[in-house]
């Protein structure tokens, strides 16, 4: 009795084992990285690229990749017309990248990010970034020194790779967390299409709807010095002969946002630069007393340089760095905070602290 | 050496397979409206539980609750209870394994039919199932020793990650005084409802088992609640971690392994889970097998034993599958969170009318 059933299960063990549709890695087609675009024509909003990698004849052979578009009315139907012009099956399991173009990061990204996020197969750590004319041509650039398709993109972003003050990088899930949320703005970073190279040096805030504002160059590392700190950048102080440049080890800033009764509600930033002067236009040795002049005038111009990033930012209403989250982290009147804050950050202030001191003048004096 | 050691492993179990039966996402959805003071209520609700239950069942060394029940209660209602309890350890196994093959499909194999998944898991827990309490308590040490390291790494990766935004931490901080929800309260104490496996366990226990430690149960209990409600809500925000159907699962997609094998830390997570899920189910079942198997075949002999053992697996398996045939994710959700309030219930009962046996049997 007891073997019977026991060999009836695994009879009906082994019945169950066929007809499964698991496809060879040779049968698929990974996108590496996804794109989307305004179209031009009225009933079909998207255009959708997908970069589809070619696995190299020979190992080490270099990166060959295809890229395929669609105008469509739903993404949905733009990856099944682009599946139907391949012999592989699509596996997005690999998306590293996911590039919003320009234009149409400035209109409307809802639809498209509820897709990304409702896809279970779409990583939720693949990188977003926006792309320069379009999302199109940020995927069809083909950088010389590239071993593996889209590496050259997604490497900046990581922590393995180039470590430039200049980039912001933003997972897809972050980005997610930060438009969902209510008291901080969605950034992204600009990716701008060169030939053979990219140029990742500006960050874009969005707000519920899509892009609102890109920031400078010197913005955007400013924005960076404020929101996360950075471990190595180079900050310019001074102009003409007085110039210097320091490479920084630390940069960083902290704020609290104080609101009393009486008065006028601001925000306190103290900003930290520590570093070594890395080069100088004087041409004169450095002095212990140049070395204060420069800690001193840097620390001014630095703080005027935040401080026009933060009104920049209030003046559009936007708010990146999430002073609205730490408000309403801060206060227990859970039910009206967020309409007091919207009252307060119009009218907030901002008292800018920064201390720079510089370690050394380098090799030589 | 004692096997009091077993008792935390069980307590253990049903703290990791919480974030499978919905508490974080009730949690999370009334993250605005009291779950968080529900979370610190919880913690000495269950203490004083577990206090009561421990201190009432070692007065009956070597015994299960079917041996208790049929000491001290009138014939008609322990049997009554003793089906209804088996029906919640039946729904235990079941809303984990509907809830986990739904996990498994959509993130490990969207090619493979539902039907063939929970197939699998079905005859893997109901064969399991069936093994003696003392073997099943030694697997549960083995398993879980080998995931808790892995476990306590994706956990340890969650909280220092630096893309945790601890500002929305701090806001569900501050929306502490609410008054909280029977929904969150009932959730939030099945984290420490472990010890109620104990009702058959038991049996295997020397007379020198006792019920130590609380404090550290609780302590830990309440560790395991803040961060499987919390560190969602540091990834998604106080919005969006509302807007995800498995909470955890998101998290542990938004997480990646630089310097490994497969980058996602969501599959390590889910092949991890998967054994868990599955040791838990199998020990519910196991109860709910022997209650059952108490009320149809108590005392006679071993052919009719077997016979009930096999109608009742094959019951459960037949009712599981239906289930997940035609219960769609809304659905699954809607009866594990009315499923989470009855156990809640029960759990009150189960400990009430322990204490009264206890006292019962000091009287006589």
């Amino acid at each position: 009795m007891n073997i019977m059933i026991r060999l009836t299960l695994v009879l009906a063990m082994i019945l169950f084992l066929n007809g499964c549709g698991f496809k060879d890695i040779d049968k698929r087609f990974f996108v590496v990285g996804i794109g989307i675009d305004k179209s031009e024509k009225e009933d079909k909003p998207f255009r959708v690229s997908l970069k589809l990698a070619i696995p190299p004849e020979k190992p080490g052979k270099g990166a060959k990749f295809q890229v395929l578009t669609e105008e469509t009315d739903t993404i949905t139907e733009a990856i099944r017309n682009i599946k139907s012009k391949v012999d592989k099956e699509l596996d997005f399991g690999q998306t590293k990248v996911i590039v919003l173009g320009e234009d149409f990061a400035q209109k409307d990204i809802r639809i498209v990010l509820d897709w990304l996020e409702r896809r279970r197969d779409i990583q939720k750590i693949a990188w977003m970034a926006i792309g320069r004319p379009n999302a199109e041509k940020v995927l069809n650039v083909k950088p010389p020194s590239e071993q593996i398709p889209s590496n050259t993109l997604i490497l900046p972003f990581e922590e393995g790779g180039t470590e430039s003050q200049f980039i912001v990088s933003q997972k897809l899930f972050q980005f997610y967390q930060k438009y969902m949320e209510k008291g901080i703005n969605a950034i992204l970073p600009v990716v701008e299409a060169g030939d053979g190279f990219f140029t990742i040096d500006r960050v874009g805030v969005l707000d519920k709807m899509g892009l609102q504002l890109v920031l400078s160059k010197q913005e955007t590392s400013m924005f960076n010095i404020i929101q996360t700190g950075l471990q190595k950048s180079d900050i310019q102080i001074g102009e003409k002969e007085n110039l210097i440049m320091i490479s920084a080890d630390q940069a960083s800033a902290d704020y609290s946002i104080r609101s009393g009764t009486n008065q006028r509600p601001y925000v306190n930033f103290n900003m930290k630069i520590r570093g070594i002067v890395e080069e100088q236009k004087s041409l004169e040795p450095i002095t212990q007393k140049m070395l204060n002049r420069f800690e001193q005038t840097g620390a001014q111009e630095i703080e005027k340089k935040a401080l026009s990033l933060l009104t920049k930012l209030q003046e559009r209403n936007l708010d990146p760095i999430g002073f609205g989250l730490r408000y309403r982290s801060r206060h227990w009147n859970n039910a009206t905070e967020w309409e007091e804050w919207q009252k307060i950050y119009p009218e907030l202030d901002f008292r800018v602290q920064a201390d720079i001191r510089l370690r050394a003048t380098g090799m030589v004096k | 050496m004692g096997k009091n050691r077993y008792l935390y492993y069980l307590v253990f179990l049903n703290m990791l397979v919480n974030v499978v039966v919905f508490v974080p996402e009730i949690l999370i959805r009334d993250r605005f409206n009291g779950a968080l003071m529900s979370v610190f209520i919880a913690v000495p609700i269950s203490t004083a539980l577990l206090f009561w239950f421990g201190k009432s069942l070692v007065q009956f060394p070597k015994q299960g609750l079917p041996e208790i029940f049929g000491r001290y209660l009138p014939k008609w209602l322990s049997i009554g209870l003793l089906l209804f309890f088996a029906a919640m350890w039946f729904l235990t196994g079941m809303i984990l394994l509907l809830d986990y093959t739904k996990i498994t499909k959509d993130f490990i194999s969207p090619d493979v039919s539902k039907v063939t998944l929970i197939g699998l898991f079905l005859v893997l827990v109901c064969l399991a199932a069936r093994l003696k309490s003392s073997t099943l308590l030694h697997a549960t040490e083995i398993l879980l020793l080998l995931t808790a390291p892995i476990i306590l790494f994706i956990l340890g990766k969650s909280v220092m990650n630096e893309d945790m935004s601890w500002d929305a931490i701090f806001e569900i901080g501050t929306n502490v005084l609410q008054t909280p929800t029977v929904d969150s309260l009932a959730a939030a104490t099945f984290v420490f409802t472990g010890y109620t496996n104990m009702i058959i366990f038991h049996r295997v226990f020397g007379n020198e088992f006792r019920f130590r430690h609380l404090g550290i149960i609780a302590s830990f209990g309440f560790l395991i609640l803040l961060t499987s409600f919390l560190i969602p809500v540091g990834f998604h925000g106080t919005y969006g971690a509302n807007r995800y159907t498995f909470p955890w699962v998101a998290t542990a997609d938004s997480m990646r392994i630089e310097m490994f094998v497969v980058e996602r830390v969501v599959f390590l997570f889910i092949l991890i889970y998967t054994i868990i899920v599955l040791v838990a189910a199998i020990i519910h079942w196991h109860i709910s097998l022997e209650l059952f198997k108490s009320v149809f075949s108590g005392g006679s002999g071993e052919k009719k034993s077997f016979r009930v053992t096999w109608i009742v697996l094959i019951m459960f398996a037949a009712v599981t599958m239906v289930l997940e045939i035609y219960l769609n994710g809304y659905q699954i959700f809607n009866a594990g969170s009315l499923w989470l309030k009855i156990r809640f219930f029960g759990e009150l009962l189960l400990v009430t009318i322990l204490v009264y046996a206890a006292r019962r049997k000091k009287r006589a």
